[in-house]
């Protein structure tokens, strides 16, 4: 089954093709050596036009993914490095500071309050989600809480998953068969309500970073999640490995 | 004769309705119910929003009755000796009026819900039959019933459809 493109947004067509190719290298589908479809393939496939294919094509040569052999076709000649080595899981960062745990503590499933449905920029103000929000211990003290909003339909069974031992994107990635492409990450800070300080056991600190992702598959924005981790010595390491 | 129907025949999806967690605020139910009611194009009948606890277990529901009756404020109520009805004094009626923009209702309407919904407390089963929905309904004034199955919350039973299947029954019966 081919992914389906979104054509609300024509001139931006070739990215997201060029995003689809791109993830079908990444996952080894199209694994080093191997020839891709032809253009008119490729076209055939996912109902685009010629310039459409050949610009996505072109980006990827031009990034020296593929490279194009005059009479023979188009081949896969470099692997795309994963995405885990460009994404912020702030989960991860925690592991190297010591043991770290997450307590459920709801999971439920809601209309989305306006800010939400802002958010996720939903067409229907009615979508429900499903709404998650779980509390992180880092060597047994509170660090971090999380907020987490996805469609209902994106992925039901969510609903009856263990999401002590398994990681959403996880979750969503294999029970629900979604790809997720890119990561858009907001950083900032902010203040924590009464619960919140309640919970991070931080009365008298009660300011937080904050990290806002909108995970997407493609071009379809697939779920929000709202992090705030309490202002301690914990300092935050992230590496960006670009080979 | 015709088989009776169950009331795994006629019940619809809880996702035709709202859901709302207990600790949503009025002010948040208010938006939610124009948007689901009002300003959508889907008619959801009747006009009824489920309250659920954080393990997405059922806790009650809210109607526009349930908020109005929410936001009333305190009233001088002028009863008439022996009557069953209760007049409400004029001067009274216009002080309510202005309450709407008072700071009592401002703070009224940031409270949770779980405070002014009717609590789930009767259900049903799939396999119960429609006219023993209808009798339960008419008995805890309901204007729709929670079905559960394996302690799962799986539909509701309107009377909108009780009422169908009985207007069949003896409609049809000559």
């Amino acid at each position: 089954m081919e992914e389906f493109l979104r054509r609300d947004e024509h001139e931006k067509l070739y990215l997201k093709l060029y995003e689809i190719l791109k993830m079908k290298i990444e996952k080894g589908e199209w694994t080093v050596g191997i020839q891709i479809p032809t253009e008119e393939q490729l076209c055939k496939n996912y109902d685009v036009s010629r310039a459409t294919v050949r610009n996505a094509i072109s980006e990827l040569v031009r990034e020296g993914y593929l490279k194009r052999i005059q009479g023979k076709g188009t081949f896969v000649v470099k692997k795309v490095t994963p995405r885990e080595s460009i994404t912020i899981n702030l989960k991860d960062i925690m592991k190297e500071h010591g043991t770290f745990y997450t307590k459920v503590l709801a999971k439920t499933v809601m209309t989305p309050p306006e800010e939400i449905v802002n958010k996720l920029e939903l067409s229907d103000p009615t979508t429900h989600l499903i709404y998650i929000n779980r509390l992180c211990y880092l060597n047994d003290e509170p660090t971090i809480i999380q907020y987490s909003y996805i469609p209902y339909k994106i992925c039901p069974s969510l609903i009856d998953e263990d999401l002590e031992k398994n990681f959403l994107i996880d979750i969503i990635e294999r029970k629900c068969n979604y790809t997720i492409t890119h990561i858009h990450n907001h950083i900032g800070i902010s203040y924590l309500n009464e619960r919140e300080q309640e919970l991070l056991n931080s009365r008298d600190n009660p300011v937080a970073l904050t990290l806002e992702q909108f995970y997407y598959s493609y071009d379809k924005k697939i779920y929000y999640n709202q992090t705030l981790k309490k202002n301690d010595d914990v300092k935050l390491f992230v590496e960006l490995r670009l080979y | 004769m015709k088989e009776e129907k169950k009331v795994r025949d006629l019940m619809v999806s809880v996702f035709d309705y709202p859901h709302i967690p207990y600790w949503f605020t009025i002010r948040q139910a208010i938006s939610i119910m124009k948007k689901s009611f009002i300003e959508s194009e889907k008619t959801i009948l009747p006009q009824v929003i489920f309250v659920f606890n954080e393990k997405y277990d059922l806790l009650g529901t809210i109607t526009p009755f349930e908020i109005v009756k929410g936001l009333e404020p305190k009233m001088k109520m002028v009863s008439i000796k022996d009557a069953d009805v209760i007049y409400y004094d004029e001067n009274s009626l216009t002080e309510v009026e202005a309450s709407l923009f008072s700071s009592e209702v401002k703070e009224k309407v940031e409270r949770p819900v779980s405070e002014i919904m009717v609590s789930a407390k009767v259900f049903i089963s799939p396999n119960a039959s429609v006219i023993k929905a209808g009798f339960l309904m008419i008995h805890h004034k309901l204007s729709v019933l929670p079905v559960i199955e394996n302690n799962k919350f799986v539909g509701v039973i309107r009377m909108l459809d009780v009422f169908n299947e009985i207007s069949k029954i003896i409609l049809e019966e000559v």
